[in-house]
């Protein structure tokens, strides 16, 4: 964890909860798990107050405990009930902003407001369930990971023992081993890969229907919490088609789209390689009824797109076995990346540097002559772009010493690029910026104190007293302002799903 | 101004020793000149040498051999001598001998080894080393050929600071000159640009359809880096000649800048590691193609979440903190940014 991040989270729970429970649950960050009178110590806050306060920001303390991740995504919470608005309607909307509010929800405390009538909510909730962007809560969602993996250990520790206390290296050993545990199931165990057989779902469906069930939200008295990674998923899919757009055009787009959407119900985790894939003869039918904006006489049209996108530098079509089309997530997700990266050098450097930077990237270690020989440009230039990338964590230098003594003057300096490396740089500059961005809005906020004191005055509530015209200019600009800074508040939180969450 | 006279014995012995154009020895010179002596010989060799008519070399297998140089050389020096005599005549010698001055044996020695690097050029100090003569003599013998016009420095692209000599008549080869991309030893950024455009909108009309919105099928013939080399030397967009691996530098180029995009002829390879052998193969100028291209449609004009807030351009953003000298609060990017 850096401090960027802790500096972050701080700021989140500030705007989110209060400078108490900020206050609180930055010094349970920072020290990890902690007892309530160690918590007291160091707070120098009364009992009372640090007890009320990690209890009302339970959700940040426990969820801390779990991952630093889960006050992050509190940044996310906009974009999770504008998705949900826009794929199901306002009422979706609204129950994913309930729950988020509340961290679980029971259906049935969701009363009808003035615009939403039950039957909306229920059909809003039972599309929020079909999608699994709501998933019933289980008593192990509880549990921490950390909890998980210390009673992971406490088991491990008292079956090795034999009743001895461990030696420090037998524990080091016995923490390695479990965490190659660990990495082994990830890697090898698919989740989700056993299914109930179902021969049918349409009849499925049909016979559930006959029988008159259909979900009303009264009736359901189970708690349910968020599924963040089904709208990770969704966004992924969403950008990938973006990405499809921009490459090729709108119909492109729309296939890949429909693939994805496709495959979605069957979709768990943003680290699985390749979409489902669908048959050679199932891809025309996708876009069933749409002109695909060949030029020419062609028998099978989607096949074109797939081959155009196949023989593309990024490969993100993958051929199964010739009969079957996937879209291999990894590649895209990569191909996102390299974009935006692309497009940060463009704009922080300029075009030579983003040419030196493909270049690298497409053609491995090089050493500096040959980058100025390959991207056409004056060795002194490309010395300087390389340089001033260099420093900003794009391309990264390797030395190869020709003598074992490694003099500087016998050794050859490689320069190459590392997509992995420059994410994790770029992430922590996107915290980075998005604590500032949120210090500068407090401090926008700070700077029209008496300006906002003012608009609460009971009497300019109650139109006795009015606004000035300056006033009402001023608070347009303060508007302004926060819009400006909740946006790129926003896009950064973008730039930080596309680095941290969809791989 | 006629070549020098020589007398008949001489004029034979040149004769005979022309017919040998890698050199002999004084034996054969014997055998075929049957009705001379061996005296004649030497005395006719050193009075063709004192004329500069003729070299003396050394062979590990024939001795001493010698070599009748070609007439228009052996014209060369001897005007260098009689310029140096009469100095006054000068005016009147051709354009490469007007400036007087003689050759003396080192000279001789130095023009020696500067004619074997034809093209390439050699070095101050390989002619040192390889002459053993000392540095301040090469030094002047460079200088009174220079002078002469005989001789002239050039310049490397890749050792800019580094002079070579080369014969004064001789062009300097593309490897000191650094081909097709270099004017005046300078990389001609403006000229690669102009034409890298022009590249690529003949690109972009060959692979994209006039309605944007469609594409053509993988059937379509794209263009290849030898269509594109016989369409720059056709279309006369340029004076300069360029070869085939030229036309490729350039559309790399472009496929670094993202403007056009490589596809493999026939389908595609599906395989990453295949893609550098067929890089070499493309470099061979009479293999068939591997590659065709086809314009990208990618313009990164809509900048970036980071790069549009004015962090992520900031150049003092490592040491911005709150309650710094440099902040958030403070900052004057923002301010701006915000106005704006």
């Amino acid at each position: 964890m850096s401090q960027h991040e802790l500096q972050l989270c701080g700021q989140i729970l500030e705007e989110h909860f209060g400078c108490l429970v900020e206050k609180v649950a930055t010094t349970l960050i920072a020290r990890g798990r902690s007892t309530l009178p160690a918590l007291v110590q160091a707070t120098k806050l009364s009992v009372k107050i640090t007890r009320e306060k990690a209890t009302e920001g339970t959700r940040a303390v426990v969820y801390y405990q779990a991952s630093i991740r889960e006050i992050l995504l509190r940044e996310r919470f906009p974009l999770f009930i504008h998705t949900a608005a826009s794929l199901f309607g306002a009422p979706a909307g609204l129950i994913v902003q309930k729950t988020l509010e509340n961290g679980t929800l029971s259906p049935s405390k969701i009363g009808p407001t003035d615009d939403m009538s039950i039957g909306q909510l229920s059909e809003g909730m039972a599309q929020l369930l079909d999608g699994a962007f709501l998933v019933p809560l289980q008593a192990t969602d509880h549990v921490t990971l950390n909890d998980k993996l210390i009673r992971e250990e406490r088991e491990a520790v008292a079956n090795a023992g034999m009743g001895a206390p461990l030696t420090s290296t037998e524990l080091t050993k016995l923490r390695k081993s479990l965490a190659q545990q660990r990495s082994e199931f990830n890697q090898s165990v698919d989740v989700g890969s056993k299914r109930k057989v179902v021969l049918d779902f349409e009849d499925e469906e049909n016979k559930k229907k006959q029988r008159g069930e259909q979900y009303t939200i009264e009736k359901d008295e189970k708690f349910y919490r968020i599924n963040t990674e089904r709208f990770n998923l969704h966004l992924r899919n969403s950008q990938i088609a973006h990405y499809v757009k921009n490459y090729v055009n709108e119909t492109g787009a729309s296939l890949i789209q429909a693939m994805l959407n496709y495959g979605f119900p069957r979709m768990a985790s943003c680290k699985e390689k390749l979409s489902p894939s669908v048959r050679r003869d199932m891809l025309g039918t996708l876009l069933r009824g749409q002109d695909f904006n060949i030029h020419g006489r062609v028998s099978n049209p989607a096949i074109e797109y797939m081959d155009l996108l196949m023989s593309a530098h990024s490969q993100i079509i993958t051929n199964i076995d010739g009969s079957q089309y996937a879209v291999n997530l990894r590649n895209a997700v990569r191909a996102l990346q390299v974009d935006m990266i692309e497009s940060i050098i463009q704009e922080k450097f300029g075009l030579v540097s983003r040419r030196i930077w493909r270049l690298l990237h497409m053609r491995s270690k090089q050493d500096e002559k040959q980058v100025g020989k390959q991207a056409m440009v004056n060795n002194k230039v490309a010395r300087e772009c390389l340089y001033a990338m260099f420093k900003a964590g794009f391309v990264f230098l390797q030395d190869v010493p020709k003598t074992v003594d490694h003099s500087a003057s016998r050794t050859y300096f490689l320069w190459y690029t590392s997509v992995e490396r420059t994410c994790s740089i770029l992430l922590s500059c996107a915290y980075n910026t998005s604590h500032r961005l949120k210090l500068r809005r407090k401090k926008e906020m700070a700077d029209r104190t008496h300006l906002i004191e003012k608009t609460k005055r009971t009497d300019v509530l109650s139109g006795e007293a009015g606004l000035s015209e300056h006033d009402i200019e001023k608070l347009e600009e303060l508007k302004q302002v926060q819009k400006q800074l909740q946006f790129s508040e926003w896009r950064i939180d973008e730039m930080v799903m596309l680095l941290r969450d969809f791989q | 101004m006629g070549p020098p006279t020589l007398s008949q014995t001489e004029q034979t012995l040149l004769v005979t020793l022309r017919k040998f154009p890698k050199g002999t020895n004084h034996q054969a010179l014997l055998d075929h000149l049957q009705t001379w002596t061996e005296t004649d010989i030497v005395e006719g060799l050193n009075s063709l040498s004192s004329k500069h008519f003729v070299d003396f070399l050394e062979s590990s297998t024939q001795g001493v051999i010698f070599r009748a140089r070609d007439a228009e050389e052996a014209t060369k020096w001897d005007l260098l001598d009689r310029n140096a005599a009469c100095p006054h005549r000068a005016l009147t010698l051709n354009r490469e001998s007007r400036r007087t001055g003689s050759m003396n044996e080192q000279e001789r020695i130095v023009y020696q080894f500067i004619k074997a690097s034809s093209n390439k050029g050699t070095w101050v100090k390989d002619i040192k080393v390889k002459s053993g003569l000392h540095g301040q003599v090469v030094a002047q013998a460079i200088k009174s050929l220079e002078k002469k016009s005989l001789i002239k420095a050039v310049k490397s692209v890749k050792t800019p600071t580094k002079k070579v000599y080369m014969l004064a008549e001789i062009e300097p080869s593309a490897e000191l000159t650094g081909g097709a991309w270099y004017t005046d030893q300078e990389l001609d950024v403006e000229f690669i640009d102009q034409l890298s455009n022009q590249l690529f909108k003949y690109i972009g009309a060959k692979s994209i359809p006039p309605d944007p919105q469609f594409i053509y099928p993988s059937s379509h013939p794209f263009p290849t880096c030898a269509d594109l080399h016989r369409w720059i030397s056709k279309s006369g967009i340029t004076t300069v000649e360029l070869s085939r691996a030229d036309v490729q530098s350039l559309l790399d180029r472009l496929v670094f800048d993202s403007k056009i995009e490589q596809i493999p002829i026939g389908g595609t390879t599906g395989n990453d590691d295949d893609d550098e052998d067929l890089d070499e193969w493309n470099m061979d100028e009479d293999s068939e193609d591997v590659w065709a291209y086809r314009a990208s449609r990618r313009n990164f004009t809509d900048g970036s979440a980071w790069t549009d807030v004015p962090c992520g351009r900031c150049p003092v953003f490592s040491f911005c903190k709150e309650g710094g000298p440099v902040s958030p609060s403070g900052c004057v990017y923002f301010k701006k940014w915000l106005e704006y």
